[in-house]
């Protein structure tokens, strides 16, 4: 019995050493964050590189040149398809590689060295590349091909993130007297807009999914085209009908300019249109909601919504399958709240009738005032003239929740092209938080 | 029934005269499974002092032992405990031949030395059933062992049946999942000492058990009295899925006060198996008590559990085995910080507790009920990514055939063939991005303006979880109401719920990760409740260990009756058996998908089918050596859990015109059981109708799975079995074994096709051109020749020499559609490649297979009892035959555009080259 135990004691022992030492790590180490730069000089500029580039030729690069840039345009919004925009002090350049969200590893802001032997530089209609090979199964129309996926870190090095590249400030006229120079860079135009006819657009179409040109203007008359892509995650967005600021990559196709925008944050237009050129007022108003996401702040075109005191806003609600403007000051601790919801512009002369429904919640005060101006620009809401103006809304007697028509509101008393309605919510976070909603706005 | 029982039963023909003497002798012969005679075995009467040795002619005998009943026991060196009972009358009982087993027998030890070949994952079906252990069904039929030891290296599947339909029972527990039908090998895997009470039946003949499957079943006994009285401790060195093993086992018997314990623990472990980036760590427990209560009852209880962790490899495509320059390339793996980290990891933990009970009503007949419960999560491994490039480093586009021009596809290749690194995932780069993208997201877990930033990761390691519980109630009613009728019946009832669901391993070096669906972002953009995983929980934002994507239930019930008659003639002997059975399952959703907001949460209908099976047979005895059988099977099953639904993991939508399948099977043959030769021939036909098969795959334009539902397949599988032992004399046997089959689908099936993340359906049961195409994943013929020597030094070498043929890799059925090839000339090689399926080649194996074994009393003369160690040495595929395809798919990606076959080429599993499996044992009594 005694050496049976001893016997089991000494193979239990002799297993233990044998499972403990086979444990296996199971934490890996992790790598830095990487991003610094690699031991690489550039030693010739984008400049240079395009400087003896003839277009339609083709040339492949043989000698060790390195050019450094750093991203100015990458994948991520889907405004770029498996192309990379590079830039240094003196000029810009297209590299295209066969990666789908490469902006992953190439994002904006990142410096990359390109060590460029071995590739090709050639174009597409004038825009100049960089690509791995060159495709001339149409010899008539040789293109450029993206570096193959598996090779493209054979000539992509890329090193320290988050560079600023500050656009260069320029005006419509100065980048067309030299497109050659400004191809592939990052431009600003200031003071420009929309031209009237595309206000009413989203960037690319997406009922046809396919890119569209859209025109951009100064107030001289100078204009320019920008080019979004339907796969932009921006596509369906549309755009501002106010003046302002536009970054862009500048590019050329053929004769032609083009803009591209790497997201809507490049574009703030929302000043006042070019002097004298107030937004076309539309011919009437007809809103009924439903188009907003309930809990959302409302967001419509050419309707302003203003937090003038405190930070709410106007918000889609819904009940019932119905959804609505409502504005609460309840829940905040704010002492006081005023927020407008502000109607396009519309035509006295041919709409001057206002109707709306309007109801209440959780009655504690009257908060709801309805207001007209005729100056108000669509931006500037301090700077127009309100006028308030009489109507039949909700009163505490009606009931929480009942809708009441507003009848009929003349607007005849008032004249000009270009006029708002207001909805004015007021009240605090303390006493007066009474729930306010409106309706089924219609100006004819 | 094995041979050794049935041998057995033939030598104990007492032949005695009534006498009126009060003694008698009582004299034997001990053989073995090899035919030899045993020499120096200890024949003696249980609870007397009767004892016998035996001489070198096995032959034995006891004087002067009262007439009586008794139990015979047996112990001889080298071979199994054997006890019996016999009945002693006259003057001179002769038991004749008492045939006990080698314990170091090919069979019992070739368990030991299955070889693992890494297993088929498809690209998404990777079902928990996944087993390392393969194939058990190892009862000493020359047939059954070759087809589960010799041909499980060619992934050879015996009559082409898939898993569902040979049923394992562990203590009367069927050790099946209810969502797929497969047996859950793994649960026990590493715990071989403890597993090796098994029996077998193969194909339709009669089981005392259960009523069984088509192919047949095998029933594990693991009750702690049926355990060796010893402690056996061993270690293995190999060079398959795993390195190392170690296993101690204790049995105690049965002791005083009617208990019996076992215990069993191992460990299977390497930093690196055969296929590089491939490793395995795994343990097993097991614990078995038992209480004999009286003579009629006992009550047993086993637990048991195989923590088990183990990187795996994934299949790939012959142009990347090319240019890694070996058919062993494994894309699933990478270096981060110069180590090989995994990223396909199977880990599962799934405990299984089995609580019996045996009465013996009377004599004449049993009850045994069991009660089993297994529950535990099984976890596949596997990389996810948010608008990031795809990090599979086969992904086919950064591979030389997706480019045109011949030189810089040239370049390509040469790249990936030089530089190892680009052959497999970059983890330093997956970090390298999450560490720096940081971002901002708006109305973050659904709550507006309320907004969270961070690193989002755009790679992580997800884990798709299989989290089950099982519960198992069962009766088996067996008796004899006279001496030729054998009556069972039994019943039992199975529940399982398995939640179903991903969840965040790691975030690689970011921060967060957010719980949408990319692709529904894409065309989805402007709603916010489409690209929603969870819309009652918009915007999720995910951390280590939180589940997201996909979450539902699988909720399933199967009851079932049988009941079963066998009558034994004097020339013939016949059974009859019927079951019925009520399955019936839903999906239960656990979150509302975005996209399928109507019916993705909640439960589904209850789907509910009534199946009935039947069989019977007969077995004509020409005389004691020569039999005829034939049986036949006809039955209907409910179609899989698995396959039931479009997209179980996103809605409630059953696969259109979801039916019952029909299976007819009938087998009939010829066995041979002579001393010197024993031999089987079978010839057998099977008939499914009306399967259902249910496949997805990630498409990477669709950013998401598709999903195959096939439905009215139907499936014949004709083909003859032979085996035949034949023993030459002088220790030197032979066996030969050939199985040659036809498995083909004897109809068009239907095809729908549906994504992920839309409601539209691709193809509405579109029709699959595929008749007469055959049935993939196995040779279709397979032949071993095996030459055995054992020598009377207990030692033997057993040589096999193999061969494979017929076998087919499984089809794309998309690309046997009228839209695969429509526009395509029919006289074109372009429709020939479309359509056509994909031989493989034949295959010529060698393997090699031999032991020894020391009695350590003959070298230690102070030890008491027997005690053993024993050398086990196996070494297959000798000639390192390293081209040898044994599965492996064709893509289910098809290019319509181009209708071209090779852009998606099929993936391949290779079996191991030469591998070897080393055992020692100290078995001490």
């Amino acid at each position: 019995m005694n050496i049976k135990m001893r016997n089991l004691l000494a193979v239990i022992a002799l297993m233990a050493t044998v499972f403990i030492s086979s444990c296996r790590k199971d934490d890996f180490d992790t790598p830095p964050a990487g991003g610094s730069d690699p031991a690489l000089i550039a030693n010739t500029t984008i400049a240079d590189l395009k400087a003896g580039y003839v277009a339609g030729n083709f040339d492949s690069i043989d000698t060790d040149i390195i050019i450094a840039g750093v991203v100015i345009a990458d994948d991520k919004s889907g405004n770029f398809y498996k192309t990379i925009v590079l830039q240094d002090s003196t000029g810009g350049i297209a590299i295209r590689i066969d990666i789908s969200d490469y902006y992953t590893k190439y994002p904006v802001g990142r410096r990359v060295f390109v060590k460029c032997k071995g590739l090709w530089l050639g174009d597409y209609n004038e825009l100049i590349q960089l690509g791995g090979y060159v495709d001339n199964s149409n010899p008539s129309q040789p293109s450029v091909e993206p570096i193959p996926y598996t090779l493209v870190d054979n000539y992509l090095i890329p090193g320290v993130y988050n560079l600023t590249v500050n656009p260069k400030l320029v005006t419509i006229n100065q980048v067309l007297a030299d497109p050659d120079f400004y191809q592939n860079t990052l431009i600003q135009l200031n003071q420009v807009e929309f031209a009237d006819a595309d206000t009413g657009k989203t960037y690319a179409d997406m009922i046809l999914q396919q890119s569209r040109n859209l025109v951009v203007k100064n107030c001289s008359g100078g204009s320019i085209e920008l080019r979004s892509s339907n796969f932009a995650n921006f596509g369906g967005d549309n755009v501002p009908n106010g003046n302002g600021s536009l970054v862009s990559v500048f590019s050329v196709f053929g004769s032609d300019a083009q803009l591209y925008i790497r997201d809507v944050n490049d574009v703030a237009m929302d000043t006042t249109r070019c002097a004298g050129n107030p937004p076309p007022p539309g011919a009437g108003v007809n809103e009924t909601f439903s188009s907003q996401t309930s809990g959302s702040d409302i967001s419509l075109a050419g309707w302003s919504n203003t937090a003038v005191v405190g930070n709410r806003y106007w918000r889609a609600a819904s009940f019932s399958g119905d959804t609505y403007a409502q504005a609460t000051a309840f829940g905040s601790s704010l002492p006081n709240m005023e927020s407008w919801l502000i109607t396009p512009a519309f035509d006295l002369a041919t709409a001057d009738t206002l109707s709306f429904r309007s109801s209440w919640g959780f009655f504690v005060h009257n908060g709801l005032s309805v207001w007209i101006s005729t100056d108000y620009d669509g931006v500037n809401f301090a700077s127009a003239t309100w006028t308030q103006l009489t109507c039949t809304l909700a009163v505490q007697a009606d009931g929480q929740y009942v809708w009441i028509p507003s009848g009929n509101v003349p607007l005849t008393s008032f004249s000009g092209n270009s006029a708002h309605i207001g909805f004015k919510y007021s009240g605090d976070g303390t006493t007066n938080t009474t729930t306010w909603r409106i309706d089924d706005v219609v100006v004819k | 029934m094995n041979i050794f029982r049935f041998v057995l039963t033939i030598a104990l023909v007492v032949v005695s005269h009534c006498t009126f003497a009060q003694n008698a002798k009582v004299k034997g012969i001990i053989t073995d499974d090899l035919n030899n005679f045993v020499e120096g075995a200890v024949v003696s009467l249980k609870g007397t002092t009767y004892t016998a040795t035996t001489d070198k002619n096995g032959l034995f005998q006891m004087e002067n032992v009262p007439v009586g009943d008794y139990t015979v026991e047996v112990t001889a060196e080298n071979h199994t405990p054997y006890s019996q009972a016999i009945k002693v009358t006259g003057a001179e009982t002769d038991l004749g031949f008492l045939n006990t087993t080698t314990s170091l027998s090919m069979a019992e030890e070739s368990q030991d030395n299955i070889p693992t070949v890494s297993l088929s994952d498809t690209d998404v079906k990777e079902s928990s059933t996944q087993s390392v252990s393969g194939v058990l069904n190892a009862s000493r039929d020359a047939f059954n062992a070759a087809a589960s030891f010799t041909f499980s290296a060619a992934r050879f599947k015996v009559r082409g049946y898939d898993n569902d339909n040979n049923v394992t029972y562990m203590n009367g527990v069927p050790m099946t999942d209810l969502v797929s039908g497969n047996s859950m090998f793994y649960l026990w895997g590493g715990l071989n000492d403890v597993t090796r009470n098994r029996e077998s039946f193969t194909g339709l003949t009669a089981s005392g058990f259960a009523f069984g499957g088509i192919g047949g079943g095998t029933f594990l006994d693991t009750r702690a009295s049926k355990q060796r009285k010893q402690l056996q401790a061993s270690f293995a060195l190999s060079n398959r899925a795993y390195e190392n093993r170690a296993m101690v086992t204790y049995g105690t018997g049965l002791l005083k006060g009617g208990w019996a314990f076992a215990g069993s623990l191992s460990r299977r472990w390497s930093d690196e198996g055969y296929v590089p980036g491939t490793y395995y760590s795994g343990w097993s427990y097991f614990l078995a008590g038992e209480k004999i209560l009286n003579t009629d009852h006992s009550i047993s209880l086993t637990a048991f559990g195989t923590p088990t962790e183990r990187g795996k490899s994934s299949p790939a495509m012959q142009e990347m085995y090319d240019l890694a320059g070996s058919n062993y390339y494994n894309p699933s793996w990478g270096y981060q910080n110069g180590e090989k980290r995994n990223a396909s990891v199977n880990i599962s933990h799934q405990p299984t507790v089995i609580l019996s009970h045996d009465w013996k009503i009377n004599n004449l007949s049993t009850l045994k009920s069991s009660f089993g419960y297994t529950f535990g999560e099984n976890i596949n491994t596997g990389l996810d990514w948010y608008n990031a490039p795809d990090p599979r480093p086969d992904f086919y586009r950064k591979l030389p055939s997706y480019i045109d021009d011949p030189a810089v596809a040239q370049m390509v290749a040469d790249q990936l063939r030089n530089n190892e690194t680009l052959r497999q995932i970059q983890w330093d780069d997956l970090y390298e991005i999450n560490l720096n993208s940081f971002e901002t997201i708006q109305n973050a877990n659904g709550i507006t303006g309320s907004t969270y930033s961070g690193k989002r990761s755009k790679y992580i390691l997800e884990e798709r979880v299989a989290d089950s519980r099982k519960m198992h109630i069962s009766t088996n009613y067996n008796a004899s109401f006279s001496d030729n009728t054998q009556f069972s019946a039994g019943a039992s009832f199975m529940k399982q719920k398995t939640d179903n669901f991903k969840r965040v391993k790691d975030l690689l070096g970011g921060e967060f990760y957010v719980d949408i669906n990319q692709y529904a972002e894409q065309d989805f953009a402007d709603s916010l409740n489409a690209i929603q995983n969870d819309a009652n929980n918009p915007n999720r934002i995910l951390k280590e260990g939180d589940k997201f994507g996909y979450n539902y239930t699988s909720d399933i019930i199967q009851i079932s009756a049988w009941l079963q008659n066998q009558w034994k003639f004097d020339r013939i002997d016949v059974f009859g058996a019927v079951q019925i059975s009520q399955t019936s399952y839903k999906r239960i959703g656990n979150v509302k998908n975005g996209l399928f907001q109507n019916n993705s949460f909640g439960e589904s209908k209850t789907q509910n089918f009534v199946n009935y099976a039947v069989k019977g047979g007969a077995t004509y005895k020409l005389n004691g050596r020569n039999y005829l059988f034939m049986n036949v099977a006809q039955m209907t099953r409910a179609p899989f859990f698995e396959n039931a639904f479009v997209s179980a993991r996103t809605r409630n939508q059953y696969v259109p015109g979801l039916t019952e399948e029909r299976i007819f099977s009938t087998e009939g043959g010829y066995l041979l059981r002579a001393p010197k030769v024993k031999a089987r021939a079978v010839v057998y036909y099977t008939q499914f109708s009306n399967q259902t098969n249910t496949v997805s795959f990630y498409h990477s334009d669709y950013r998401n799975f598709v999903n195959y539902s096939i439905t009215d397949i139907d499936k014949r599988h004709v083909g003859t079995e032979l085996a035949l032992d034949y023993t030459l004399g002088k220790g030197f046997s032979t066996s030969m074994v050939l199985a040659l089959g036809q498995y083909y689908y004897s109809s068009r099936p239907n095809a729908t096709i549906s994504v992920d993340n839309t409601s539209e359906l691709l193809a509405n049961d579109e029709t699959v051109y595929a008749k007469n195409f055959y049935v993939g994943g196995t040779p279709q013929d397979a032949f071993t020749l095996g030459f055995n020597y054992r020598a009377k030094k207990f030692w033997f070498v057993n040589l096999n020499f193999n061969y494979y043929n017929n076998s087919y890799l499984d089809f794309n059925p998309a690309r046997r559609t009228e839209a695969a090839v429509d526009l395509v000339d029919q006289t074109t090689t372009q429709w020939d490649n479309i359509v056509t399926q994909e031989k493989l080649d034949s295959e010529f194996t060698i393997d090699f297979f031999g032991g020894k074994s020391w009695k350590l009393n003959n070298y230690f003369k102070s030890m008491k009892r027997n005690n053993f160690l024993v050398l086990n040495v196996g070494v297959s595929n000798i000639l390192n035959n390293k081209d040898q395809i044994t599965g492996g798919y064709e893509q289910l990606r098809y290019d319509y555009v181009e209708r071209n076959p090779d852009s998606f080429k099929p993936k391949y599993f290779y079996a191991f080259g030469t591998t070897y499996f080393v055992n020692l044992i100290l078995r001490m009594n």
